[in-house]
């Protein structure tokens, strides 16, 4: 069974009110890496994962999740 | 509208790579002309359009592959994403290199090839396949 990464950035960033260039600027990485992020297209290191719970005040394990192939 | 004073560096890096790769490609097509116009005695002019060919590609070959650059990098531009992206890039330049050389060594064995002929090809579709993937995935973030 494969595992595909499911993302919520965008929904809990738009809840804290931030742009991606916001976000990104916060994060320390360019708008583009918060955009692919997003759209599933890069998976995120786990430093990455990590900042930008922190910055999001939330957790990885709300930001990211396991998508089960049915 | 984006206007061209608002352009990410991102995406001002981008382009740079697609207007070097059409150097590139001009530079390389005329110096694959003049080697073989001249093959049997090689003109300084020869080794001019060369050694720009050679220039051009180890400039598109490390702003594609590398981070490297002659002024100070920024960190926000020079992330995960960025190092993913040069590290596919570099991967597909390998081997559009190696599946010429593989093309070129069969074509060889009906129509003999000199060194000067194929290394400027080689050059080329190393340099662009790797400039291609890099500006393909750059877009995917935009």
């Amino acid at each position: 069974m494969a595992a595909g990464l499911g993302v919520r950035l965008k929904d809990i960033r738009t809840q804290a009110g931030l742009t991606q260039a916001e976000l990104a600027e916060r994060v320390g990485v360019s708008r583009k890496t918060i955009n692919t992020v997003e759209n599933g297209v890069f998976v995120p290191s786990t430093i990455l994962a990590l900042k930008l719970a922190e910055v999001l005040n939330t957790r990885v394990e709300d930001l990211f999740f396991l998508e089960q192939d049915r | 509208m984006r206007k061209n004073s608002k352009l990410e560096p991102s995406e001002r890096r981008r382009r740079a790579v697609i207007v070097t790769m059409l150097i590139l490609l001009t530079s390389g097509v005329g110096a694959v002309e003049a080697i073989s116009d001249h093959s049997d005695h090689l003109r300084s002019v020869d080794f001019a359009r060369g050694g720009s060919l050679l220039f051009l590609a180890l400039v598109i070959a490390l702003r594609a592959t590398t981070n490297f650059r002659f002024g100070r990098s920024d960190p926000a531009l020079d992330d995960e994403l960025t190092a993913s992206n040069r590290a596919s890039a570099a991967t597909w330049g390998f081997w559009a290199v190696m599946t010429t050389l593989a093309c070129a060594l069969l074509v060889n064995l009906r129509w003999p090839l000199s060194v000067a002929e194929t290394v400027p090809i080689l050059i080329a579709t190393g340099a662009v396949s790797a400039g291609i993937r890099f500006v393909f995935l750059e877009r995917q973030g935009i």
